[in-house]
């Protein structure tokens, strides 16, 4: 029973983040702001997801394995935000820093 | 009767057919393309396949032809701004969509109705034995249903041509990536890693879920990767061997069984799984270099965009100072 809630829980954390996550990426206007929005995304959702799965199974390896994959997406998705943040023009990359400051 | 209306209906969808390829004016062409698209749904009901009539329905007749008319529109404002088209701007995606609303009703109706639909699930449990691999979803992938799976991958090929066709300039602009510790460590890891993720979903997807279609998703993420970081492959990448060896084995595996067995795509009997990995490993690979290349020409075409209006600058320093 209390699996059970933990389980909905976690999946609808999970599914919120994702919710936001493509939301952003599909509204927001430039690559830096999408970015932001999927790490949002891959990070929380994906873990709050591969949470809501590891605690329902019977094997403990294949929790194991499920967290193992979560550190897997996190390492890309970080690697490719840095990758493509490196592209973005510089006018615009410098403007967003000033008005951050 | 029904070999009457058969008849009638293959032999009026040659003459649209025609029409549509002959006809002069571009807008009637269409007009003829959206009813074949209709008249071949029609067609694929009789053959028993509401499914396909349904796609056949939707993307062939309906969305195809909304993209042909939207180009059509387009290219009469390039042309002559000024042709009052106001009348039939309204009538034609009316009546349009009205045909299309009917025959999808039609074609929803035929299925509650069609017995063939009912349930394959225990046909291709009773089969699977014989298909030489135990995902049952490889199995009508791959053996049951690989003709329809030799087309998706050709869909695919010709996808890459039109967008070849199209693109302007496929080289990714070069850009100095700063390189520290961190980003070589991680790439040294993800990107063998993600190669033998792919390899392992290849090899898994004859009795569990995975196939080519994943395995050559992944590997293109790791192509992508690789692009992205600057760097250098042994071989240039834009390889029109790698691009079409996936659709090329097929066509190949389908003439060599025709020889053997006198059936197009019948696998020799005990060999089924040779073949099935052989196809599936030749389009993995065609997968992650199509896929790769679509990504290579989207992101050369979009990589300049000037008009950025003062809306959305502010929304971009919205987004920016909440972080």
């Amino acid at each position: 029973m209390i699996l059970d809630i933990l389980t909905a829980l976690l999946f609808g954390f999970g599914l919120f983040f994702f919710l936001a996550g493509s939301i952003g990426l599909l509204r927001f206007p430039d690559v830096i702001s999408r970015l932001h929005a999927l790490t949002k995304a891959d990070n929380v959702g994906l873990a709050c997801i591969a949470l809501a799965v590891a605690i329902n199974t019977e094997n403990w390896m294949i929790s194991l394995k499920l967290m193992l994959l979560w550190l897997l997406v996190l390492m890309i998705s970080s690697l490719l935000s840095c990758l493509i943040a490196q592209r973005v023009p510089k006018p615009q990359a410098n403007r967003l820093r000033e008005e951050q400051c | 009767m029904l070999a009457v209306i058969d008849l009638s209906i293959a032999t009026i969808i040659i003459i649209i057919a025609a029409f549509s390829l002959f006809s002069r004016k571009i807008l009637s062409s269409i007009i003829y393309f959206i009813a074949f698209g209709l008249l071949v749904s029609l067609a694929w009901i009789r053959l028993g396949a509401p499914d396909v009539a349904i796609a056949e329905a939707a993307i062939g007749a309906g969305l195809t032809g909304a993209l042909f008319l939207a180009t059509w529109k387009r290219l009469q404002r390039v042309k002559a701004p000024e042709t009052g088209e106001a009348a039939s701007s309204i009538v034609l995606p009316l009546s349009i969509s009205l045909l299309s609303l009917l025959l999808t009703a039609f074609v929803v109706g035929s299925i509650f109705n069609s017995v063939s639909s009912a349930g394959l699930a225990s046909l291709v449990n009773e089969t699977l034995p014989q298909s030489g691999v135990s995902n049952p979803v490889t199995a009508v992938l791959l053996n049951f249903r690989s003709f329809d799976t030799l087309l998706e991958i050709a869909v695919l090929f010709l996808t890459m041509l039109a967008i070849r066709a199209l693109a302007i300039d496929f080289a990714i602009v070069q850009v100095n990536i700063k390189s520290s510790i961190f980003l070589q460590g991680i790439l040294a890891l993800v990107v063998p890693l993600s190669i033998i993720a792919g390899a392992y979903l290849l090899w898994i997807g004859s009795s569990e879920p995975g196939g080519a279609f994943q395995a050559g998703a992944i590997w293109a993420g790791a192509l992508v990767i690789m692009q992205l970081a600057n760097i250098k492959f042994l071989f240039r990448l834009h390889n029109n061997g790698l691009l079409s060896i996936g659709l090329g084995v097929f066509i190949f595996a389908a003439i060599a069984t025709y020889l053997l067995t006198g059936s197009v795509l019948m696998y020799p009997a005990d060999q089924a799984k040779f073949w099935i990995l052989a196809i599936e490993t030749a389009a993995a690979v065609s997968i992650a270099f199509i896929l790769y290349e679509l990504f290579c020409v989207s992101h050369s075409s979009v990589e300049t965009k000037p008009a950025v209006s003062v809306a959305h600058d502010r929304m971009a320093t919205e987004g920016a100072n909440k972080s």
